[in-house]
């Protein structure tokens, strides 16, 4: 697999989507940042790719770092078996808000799940079209539970329902206690 | 007549003093009473027993070993636990109707079991078929307490029962057809009586056809009354039970026992029709009726025929603990297209058998 | 997490709504069924009743409680969660990992994956109302409890592996009994083929029901047993070799048919059948190569901080694909440990290939399909 010239081909498909090629970790070797905006014209290119054949979405992973959301796709062929790594960010309008995100539920089916996923505990809301729906579909956590749990601002409600509890899950305490 | 047939309860009445002259139809109901209470129940208890037992013995397993020695009281237990449990949902008027009918079908057949020849009840020349009217009735019975249910578990176990029953009434009735070629008649005292102690006189081994008639008849019983291994109507895994799964606590109890007890008659039937009925060997029975021992004659041979019937019962229940469940569109195929071609087999073969015997 | 199939609702069909607790289903989850008589015509699946939250648990905590909190990912097979973990840490901070630890590993991997398809069959086996190869079943992984128990103390939370290898060697004469119980169960297998698998009623109910399509499995992103059964070859223990399975030789079943159609319910059971023998194999050798020597890496201690970066292993658990992506920022905690589940595919695909059999046979399919999911929910 020949990163340069993948990387010149998405180039000449999506003018300005790739960002920058970087290492990741050592068992995958390359990660290519691209632009959010250009993820799902990216993903198809990638899936329709004659050389790559990434028709496989193994992973969808959501990180949030320093306030900003990083997508990463981990992507596999099961024809070719190459493997590559795309990776997106954004950021929240507001903290605490939900926002927008391509999907690619209709290129790799498989994402579904993972990106209802991402949408309950981040608030990513992966829309189609880029059309404004806020409906986040509340399946893992209680109904009526407000917040999104893997936001690194994610306040433990003291109070849900009738449910109380008064134990501290302030990270910074835990840190002391474990050190 | 009344008094030749219910001479063994007139010698159990006897027993107790302050009974000695009522009328003829208090002593068929305290015929009926007591045969359930002395009979049917302890038999039920019994055979839960030796089920859990002999089953956790081919599983690798104790089973139960607290309640009582060697937890011979287990049955008295889970009954003591069934009847105090509350049900967690009302019970409707439907329910309760359906449930009551179903009881009654199931038990009206008490009257005509033969369990001896010193307690036949109801020995016509058609007893051998009231069971099976019976045993429609109870599938009417079930189907519409399935019905009645406002859940689907209900409403599938109940029209499966009623598949199940109408695949499996067909070829019982034939391999019942079988046996009255062979004994000339359908009186329960008349089908034993073909058959003496020695099991080359049984039925089931008189000639082939009576065999094929054997397996038919026991394999469409438990076609006809759900007993495993087919016992697809009543699935555990995707239906709950059906029919029984909004029943709870007595209610199940109840329901429960009823299948207990179909499967009982079943066997006994079975065991009087084709594996020597209650006949006891060396010319005991003659001996003892002209010593005028009734009640003791009575009870070896009830104690006979239960020890078949019991062995019958464990061996189905063995191989039923082995295999799967079969699917209840397999179990009416398998009625319709194997059994029933077999069964009328056996009848056409049973009758040249007759017939030869006939003209010799 | 809903899937909907995306056919149109019909007025005729009966509604069933099973679920969160039913006794066709593997575990709490909800199925809304549109039945056409006997036939299932549509079908939804709804899961997330046993979401724990375990990826932010593991953020919240220090990086040792991270392995103690995975064991809880797949109570089953608890290695697998903490094996995952581990080498998505040793990536990170470069951690050497000794060789006879690297052994041990694979030796619990391979017994787990054996227990955790002895109590596939067991589901297989309820489904279909089979009592006493249950027990049967049981009884012999018991057996590899009692060597979790030997080698770890616990039975199914196992907490043993570390950053840089596991906490404790094996005791002398562990190797051995490792060995006495893969003979053991060689010689069940025997019986449990005499009594279940070609059992002519479980044929009946398992052969040519709930075949899987390659095409659905590509669709879905099914792996592990459930894919190899319908044909597709991907195992990461081959294709991407972990923990040192590539010096070993093993081959990795395919679904082959033999009791009814290639995929269907009764291949996958037939399969899992295979890898438990293909597991002793693999234990058998590598019982010969454990070598003398350190069990853990002398660096990382118990205050070990994971240095900065990111990583994302994956092993092949029993049932396909985990993936772990680990990022830590330099702080006690980590930062994001996000898992790939194989079960959620399983459970994306469900509605795409059960409409047309019967209710009766849907806890065969569910059972046959090995769905974790304490894992899907997390």
């Amino acid at each position: 697999m020949d990163k340069n010239a993948l990387v010149s081909r998405l180039n000449k498909i999506i003018p300005g989507g790739v960002l920058e090629t970087r290492r990741f970790g050592r068992s995958e070797n390359t990660s290519i940042w691209i632009e959010a905006q250009a993820v799902q014209k990216i993903a198809m290119a990638l899936k329709m790719d004659t050389e790559m054949k990434l028709d496989w979405l193994e992973n969808l992973s959501v990180v949030e770092f320093e306030k900003v959301f990083i997508v990463t796709y981990f992507l596999r062929s099961l024809i070719t078996r190459h493997s590559l790594v795309i990776r997106a960010s954004a950021v929240p309008v507001s903290p605490g808000s939900e926002f927008l995100f391509p999907s690619v539920r209709n290129i790799w089916p498989m994402g579904l799940p993972m990106e209802e996923e991402a949408e309950e505990m981040f608030g990513i809301v992966f829309s189609l079209n880029n059309e404004t729906q806020f409906q986040v579909k509340v399946n893992r956590l209680p109904e009526n539970w407000k917040g999104f749990p893997l936001r690194k601002d994610y306040v433990f409600p003291s109070q849900f329902e009738d449910i109380t509890h008064s134990r501290s899950f302030n990270k910074s305490n835990q840190k002391k206690s474990s050190l | 007549m009344m008094s030749e047939q219910n001479s063994w309860i007139i010698a159990w009445c006897n027993s107790i003093s302050f009974l000695s002259e009522i009328p003829g139809w208090a002593h068929a109901l305290l015929a009926l009473i007591s045969t359930y209470c002395l009979v049917i129940v302890p038999s039920g208890a019994l055979m839960v027993y030796l089920d859990r037992k002999i089953s956790a013995d081919l599983q690798a397993r104790v089973g139960p070993n607290r309640a009582g020695p060697a937890g011979i009281l287990q049955p008295l237990a889970d009954l003591l636990k069934l009847l105090q449990k509350e049900a967690t949902k009302e019970s409707s008027w439907r329910q309760n109707v359906w449930l009551s009918v179903h009881t009654m079908a199931l038990y009206s057949t008490l009257a005509v079991m033969p369990l001896g020849s010193m307690a036949l009840l109801v020995d016509t020349e058609m007893s051998a078929f009231i069971p099976f009217w019976s045993a429609l009735v109870l599938a009417l019975g079930t189907m519409l307490l399935g019905l009645s249910q406002d859940s689907v578990p209900g409403w599938f176990g109940g029209i499966r029962v009623a598949a199940q029953t109408l695949a499996g009434s067909f070829p019982a009735l034939i391999a019942l057809l079988c046996v009255g070629v062979r004994a000339g008649n359908f009186r329960w005292s008349i089908l034993a009586n073909c058959q003496d102690f020695s099991p080359w006189s049984w039925t089931f081994l008189s000639n082939p056809f009576q065999f094929i008639a054997f397996i038919v008849f026991v394999m469409s019983g438990l076609v006809l009354l759900a007993i495993p291994p087919l016992d697809g109507g009543v699935s555990m895994s995707d239906i709950h039970g059906g029919v029984s799964s909004h029943l709870f606590g007595r209610r199940l109890s109840l329901f429960r026992f009823g299948r207990f007890f179909g499967f009982f008659f079943w066997s006994i039937i079975a065991v009087v029709l084709f594996l020597g009925a209650w006949k006891l060997p060396l010319q005991v029975s003659e001996g003892l009726r002209a010593q005028e021992a009734f009640r003791f004659l009575a009870t070896i041979e009830l104690i006979w025929l239960l020890a078949k019937t019991f062995f019958l019962m464990l061996f189905i229940t063995w191989v039923a603990r082995v295999n799967p469940r079969s699917r209840v569109d397999q179990i009416t195929d398998f009625a319709w297209k194997v059994l029933s071609p077999f069964s009328l087999a056996a009848l056409v073969g049973a009758s040249i058998c007759a017939g030869w015997k006939a003209f010799l | 997490m809903t899937i909907i199939s995306s056919e149109p609702v019909r007025a005729d069909l009966t509604l069933w709504e099973i679920g969160p607790y039913h006794s066709s289903l593997p575990a709490p989850m909800r199925l809304k069924l549109r039945l056409d008589g006997e036939i299932i015509a549509q079908c939804e699946v709804e899961t997330g009743y046993l979401h724990r939250g375990l990826e932010k648990a593991c953020e919240l905590h220090p990086w040792r409680a991270a392995i103690a909190y995975m064991d809880h990912l797949d109570p089953e097979v608890a290695i697998f969660g903490e094996l995952v973990l581990c080498l998505a840490v040793e990536e990170i901070g470069e951690i050497i990992v000794p060789p006879r630890a690297q052994r041990i590993r694979i030796i619990l991997a391979e017994l787990s994956r054996i227990s955790a398809h002895l109590v596939f069959m067991v589901r297989m086996a309820k489904a279909v109302g089979s009592e006493t190869i249950v027990h049967y079943l049981l009884r012999d992984r018991e057996r590899i409890l009692d060597l979790f128990e030997l080698v770890a103390g616990a039975r199914f939370s196992l907490n043993f592996l570390r950053f840089g290898g596991v906490s404790a060697d094996i005791t002398d004469g562990f190797i051995e009994r490792v060995l006495d119980v893969c003979d053991l169960i060689r010689i069940r297998i025997k019986e449990y083929n005499d009594i279940f698998t070609f059992n002519y009623g479980f044929l009946k109910r398992s052969s040519f029901v709930g075949k899987i399509d390659p095409i659905l499995v590509k669709s879905s992103g099914m792996t592990g047993p459930n894919a190899r059964a319908s044909g597709i070859s991907f195992d990461v223990r081959k294709d991407m070799p972990y923990i040192g399975y590539d010096q070993f030789d093993f081959e990795i079943p395919l679904g082959r048919g033999e009791g009814g159609i290639v995929g269907d319910a009764h291949d996958r059971f037939l399969l899992r059948l295979r890898e438990i023998t293909q597991s002793m194999e693999l234990l058998k050798q590598v019982s010969d190569h454990v070598p003398i020597g350190e069990f853990q890496n002398e660096k990382i201690d118990k205050e070990y901080i994971v240095p900065p970066g990111e990583a994302y292993a994956r092993i092949e658990s029993s049932r396909g694909l985990l993936g772990c992506h680990v990022v830590s920022d330099g702080s006690p905690c980590p930062s994001r440990i996000q898992l790939r589940t194989p079960s959620v595919a399983n459970l994306l695909a469900i509605p795409q290939f059960v409409s047309g059999i019967r209710i009766e046979d849907l806890p065969v399919v569910l059972a046959s399909l090995d769905l974790g999911i304490a894992e899907a929910d997390r």
